[in-house]
């Protein structure tokens, strides 16, 4: 009763580390949550663009600008250059447009007038730029054919609309999953990082009081304290797993979260939480300073979080990474989450990979504490 | 006094692996982790070519100059794709086992895409072949006008169409990009070494501890020995800052020529920010520190609450730096990490120095306010309680 | 003899609790001057106010003849201080931390490279002066924390519970060390709540409680004003009721306690009280088989003027 007590002041006396990555979990849970536009996964965002208009609205032009009003959203109130840099900077806008004087005259006259064009970094700016060029290449196509201005609109309308039809092979909207997918990933960061900081910390602090308590009274028996400790361990862990679920029904909703992929979602960060516990207990054997521990945790969990795709998808990694990182756990578990989000149907094909994933995790947890329990035995022999 | 005092300060600093790590080693990492992260973000242009299908039944084939367009995408060094020619069911089958990203067939004239989910590749076909369609359809519109002029004559129709090919394919849009894009990796850097010298706020709060007798014994020591309080904190100081300035320098660097990081001609410019961006941090971990009346883990607390907070105003933590400027504009403006991060932005981003050096000037103000600031606080030198 | 500290009138409050009421005292040049009294009597509170590192509201505090402020650099050059808790730089060795310390006092390089080996062997670390503080035994780092607070020989030295948690070697050679020092032509105010150190240190002692001297002297006139003489402690396996009532009796006792065959004796003030009390044991037949006798301690004194025990 007494170890429990004192290990809970102990996680209370730390709530500071854990607040903090915590916290960052939940800004990117609720950010990525309402932005629409990420490098992650090409959700047919429509792209933002900003018109300048130096041309009178009408004929070529207004049919211009109706077409970018339809491919793209539209937006006005960048009358400021270093506002609009700096919307392009952080792609707030895709693609600045500016329309020259005469433009409709001069098109149809099949003069090729220049037409001016920013964008900024990223894939969606990379589309909003086809989307313009597009147009521009349809006109001038048609106008190198001496059509009257009149007939050129018809013609570029109709070559415009004739659009490729794309079909969809599944039926479920990966995107609803998307923003999960990445939740759950992010949460590889805090999930390690909150672990190994107050595992460590009680431990070692426990260490200490161990052997207090043993010159003092010899009361408790180290083996039942070790046990009442890793106990409380796992208390600990999986009631922040279980905070860490119930904040992803906030920020994902529910509609998300009560599917069966959000079961699945769930079952996977819980097979994580439970190897993060273990090479917690792993790293606390060696018992380190406070300091240590700090630096270590934040190589531990930021580092996989970067090599294995909890940051940047695992996709845009390079390869030779990508073959490194499968000797992380944290790959597993985040290739798992990536699959849980595309699943279309429920079978073997789809599943049976998620469990092996989940079970080469459980694999990993399992080697981590028989490597714990034989570098511990062998650092009491040097004691 | 003064450089007795400074060699033994940056000797303990060396010395102390907890600092060390957190000044030099932690960025160093982390400037390697970006590295392997960010990597293949490097270029966005240059695409893998990727499996696609085509149906190739007599509905396709009858699409001559779609087909043809289609074709020459899948040959050559640059080609997009790697094109199966097949059936429909085939094609069904590639595509449910993931062979293919997405196949393409006609109906009716109409051309088709199917794909198993979104995606980059995906929607590079779908755009591709929309545009093959459309160049097809200019094609044979071209084609068919100059048919009807001739009104009835015999007309060549293999060299109109090849005419009219010419022109769409010469067609090239009359766009001046002016857009100055900017590497997202070098933006991910030019954060990293604002963070770096951000370290300087924890490196000078503790050296300044070092000299506070009302924080530590050691400034109890200090406070007694017949040496100006002043010198000691200058020296402890500078030595915190030499730590911290070669720390940066070996950063950009270490960044620049051995992984290889794009800063532009920049180099000098980059440095003398770092270097400024550094006093700042240092002289608000001395302003924090000695305005701040507590125990010196809640100090370093609060400098890590700080800091970061101005990181997050200052968009570290992605495209948030809009956002924050709408809705508390000053904060970018005092902010030392808003200041250096905009600071580098300006430097890439505007041709015209001027909204650099304001970042400058600006970051000089404030550490000479934190200064003063810091130096009458500090002369108050007997202690209520230590 | 000249008076190295005059502190007249310090008083010192934190916030209402006043840590130090309307001090005057004056230590000697030349000798052991030790400041004693329990946990949070405002010993270290009267050093921290004559070192200029606290603020006061009342007072007058003069070193070497001299108003002492926190700019009064002639003055701090010819003092030392010896914290209670260490202070010293983890990441330095033994003698990199007392070559810094000194050199904040000392600039001739070979001067100061004179003095460290000094302390070094005043305080026996010479052994260990490439070794980090981390490595040092509990007792070893005290040493090093006095080495670093009076190796640039100061003509004052306070010393703040030195010993505070030390192995007997360690506290040993610390106290010797101390003797040297006041050899060497330093002053030296000792604060401390173990009265054997006073007793063996001190050329005189001021008590404090609650931050007023309570009492003041040399060892011997603290001793006086205790009420007792000595006590006596004799081990009688068997004593009969009537036989211990007779001990009242004697001359100048004051109290009697017998319990598990020992006998406590305290008497006042008097001569000749032991050979009374072996004249009645003879008398009465009482077997006994130890008797020795104690003077009373500053601890008595401290009870006596208090009401308490010195330690807590």
């Amino acid at each position: 009763m007494i170890v429990s007590k004192a290990f809970w002041k102990i996680v209370l006396k730390n709530i500071g580390a854990i607040i903090t990555p915590t916290i960052v979990l939940l800004m990117f849970g609720t950010i990525s949550a309402s932005s629409t536009v990420t490098t992650a996964q090409y959700e047919a965002c429509r792209p933002s663009i900003v018109i300048f208009n130096h041309d009178e609205n009408v004929g070529l032009t207004k049919h211009f600008v109706e077409y970018l009003k339809k491919n793209a959203e539209v937006k006005t109130g960048y009358e400021d250059n270093d506002r609009l840099k700096d919307a392009l900077f952080y792609e707030e806008v895709s693609v600045v447009v500016e329309i020259p004087e005469n433009f409709h005259k001069d098109m149809a006259l099949g003069h090729k007038p220049e037409i001016k064009m920013r964008s900024s970094a990223g894939y969606v700016a990379e589309l909003s730029k086809v989307v313009v060029r597009r147009y521009l290449s349809v006109a001038e196509g048609y106008a190198a054919t001496n059509l009257s201005e009149q007939a050129l609109v018809e013609k570029v309308d109709a070559a415009i609309t004739n659009d490729v039809e794309t079909e969809m092979k599944s039926a479920v909207d990966t995107s609803k999953f998307a923003k999960a997918s990445r939740y759950y990933s992010f949460a590889n960061y805090t999930i390690l990082s909150c672990f190994i900081t107050i595992i460590c910390l009680i431990m070692s602090s426990f260490n200490r009081e161990q052997i207090r308590k043993r010159n003092l009274v010899g009361a408790i028996d180290i083996k039942k304290m070790n046990r009442i400790l890793l106990k409380n361990c796992c208390v600990y862990a999986v009631g922040a797993w279980a905070f860490y679920v119930i904040v992803s029904f906030f920020t994902l909703g529910t509609d998300v979260m009560f599917t069966t992929q959000g079961l699945l979602y769930a079952a996977n960060s819980l097979v994580f939480a439970a190897v993060a516990t273990t090479i917690a207990y792993l790293v606390s054997i060696f018992a380190l300073s406070a300091g240590a521990v700090n630096g270590l945790q934040n190589v531990l969990a930021l580092g996989s979080s970067f090599l294995c795709g909890a940051f940047v998808p695992a996709e845009y990694l390079p390869e030779s990474v990508l073959a490194f990182a499968h000797v992380l756990p944290s790959y597993y578990y985040i290739d798992a989450n990536d699959r849980i989000m595309k699943i279309q149907q429920f079978d073997a094909d789809t599943l049976l990979p998620i469990f092996l994933e989940m079970i080469a995790v459980a694999g990993f947890a399992v080697a981590f504490v028989v490597l714990a329990n034989i570098i511990s035995k062998k650092r009491q022999k040097i004691a | 006094m003064f450089w007795h005092n400074y060699k033994y300060a940056l000797k303990a600093l060396c010395k102390n692996r907890m600092l060390v790590f957190w000044t030099t080693i932690f960025p160093f990492i982390l400037a390697i982790l970006f590295n392997l992260a960010f990597a293949r973000l490097h270029d966005y242009d240059v695409f893998e070519p990727f499996n696609v299908a085509v149906v190739n039944d007599e509905a396709y084939q009858n699409e001559k100059v779609f087909s043809e367009a289609f074709k020459t995408l899948g040959e050559g060094d640059e080609k997009l794709f790697n094109i199966e020619y097949t059936d429909k069911d085939r094609a069904e089958e590639l595509l449910e086992n993931g062979d293919v990203d997405g196949y393409v067939y006609v109906v009716d004239g109409k051309k088709k895409v199917k794909i198993k989910e979104n995606g980059t590749n995906q929607t590079v076909l779908t755009m591709t072949t929309e545009q093959i369609s459309q160049s097809a359809k200019i094609i044979d519109d071209i084609a068919m006008s100059e048919i009807a002029k001739s009104a009835g004559q015999p007309v060549d129709v293999v060299a109109i169409y090849q005419n009219a090919v010419k022109v769409v394919t010469e067609a090239e849009p009359n766009v001046k990009d002016e857009s100055h894009v900017m590497n997202v990796v070098s933006v991910e850097f030019y954060s990293l070494i604002a963070m770096a010298c951000m370290q300087g706020a924890m490196l000078s709060c503790e050296m300044m501890n070092r000299c506070m007798p009302n924080i530590t014994n050691r400034g109890k020591r200090v406070a007694i020995a017949p040496t100006r309080k002043g010198i000691i904190v200058a020296s402890n100081l500078l030595a915190g800052y030499t730590m911290l300035f070669v720390s940066i320098i070996a950063l950009i660097f270490f960044t620049r020529f051995i992984l290889g990081v794009e800063y532009g001609d920049n180099i000098p410019f980059i440095c003398l920010l770092a270097a400024i961006g550094g006093l700042t941090a240092t002289m608000l971990g001395m302003f924090l520190s000695v305005i701040l009346k507590t125990r010196e883990s809640l100090k370093n607390v609060i400098i890590v609450v700080v800091t970061m907070l101005g990181s997050l105003f200052a968009g570290m933590f992605g495209a948030m730096k809009m956002f924050f400027d709408e809705m508390i504009p000053i904060a970018n403006k005092i902010s030392p990490v808003g200041l250096i991060t905009d600071g580098f932005y300006s430097l890439y981003y505007y041709e015209d120095m001027t909204r650099f050096y304001i970042n400058v000037i600006s970051l000089v103000v404030i550490s000479i306010l934190l200064f003063v600031f810091s130096i009458r606080s500090l002369r108050r030198q007997r202690y209520d309680s230590i | 003899m000249k008076n190295v500290i005059d502190v007249k009138h310090l008083t010192k409050s934190y916030k209402s609790n006043k840590a130090v009421d309307d001090l005057s005292f004056a230590v000697k040049e030349g000798e052991i001057l030790g400041l004693l009294g329990p946990n949070g009597s405002g010993k270290s509170t009267t050093m921290n106010c004559i070192l200029s590192l606290l603020k006061f509201e009342a007072g007058e505090i003069k070193i070497f003849g001299k108003e002492m402020a926190p700019d009064a650099y002639d003055i701090k050059t010819k003092v030392g201080v010896v914290f209670q808790d260490v202070a010293v730089f983890d990441e330095l060795t033994v003698y990199e931390n007392i070559d810094y310390f000194c050199g904040l006092y000392v600039e001739d390089k070979a001067t100061r490279a004179q003095y460290v080996e000094d302390a070094l062997k005043l305080v026996g670390l010479e052994e260990n002066k490439s070794q980090y503080p981390k490595q040092l035994s509990g007792g070893l780092l005290r040493r090093l924390n006095i080495a670093c607070g009076i190796a640039h020989k100061p003509k004052l030295i306070f010393l703040d519970e030195p010993t505070v948690a030390v192995d007997p070697q360690s506290r040993n050679n610390i106290l010797e060390g101390i003797k040297k020092l006041r050899e060497d032509g330093a002053t030296v105010v000792y604060t401390t709540h173990y009265m054997e150190e006073v007793e063996i240190l001190c050329d005189r002692v001021i008590i404090l409680d609650h931050g007023k001297i309570i009492a003041s002297g040399t060892n011997d006139e603290l001793k006086a004003l205790a009420k007792i003489e000595e006590k006596v402690t004799i081990e009688i396996p068997d004593l009969a009721p009537e036989k211990l009532a007779g001990f009242d009796k004697i001359k100048n006792v004051s109290e009697v306690e017998y319990d598990n065959g020992i006998l406590k004796i305290v008497y006042r003030k008097g001569k000749n009280n032991l050979i009374d009390m072996m004249e009645y044991l003879k008398e009465n037949m009482i077997q006994y088989n130890k008797i020795f006798s104690e003077r009373p301690t500053l601890n008595d004194v401290f009870l006596e003027l208090t009401g308490k025990e010195l330690r807590d």
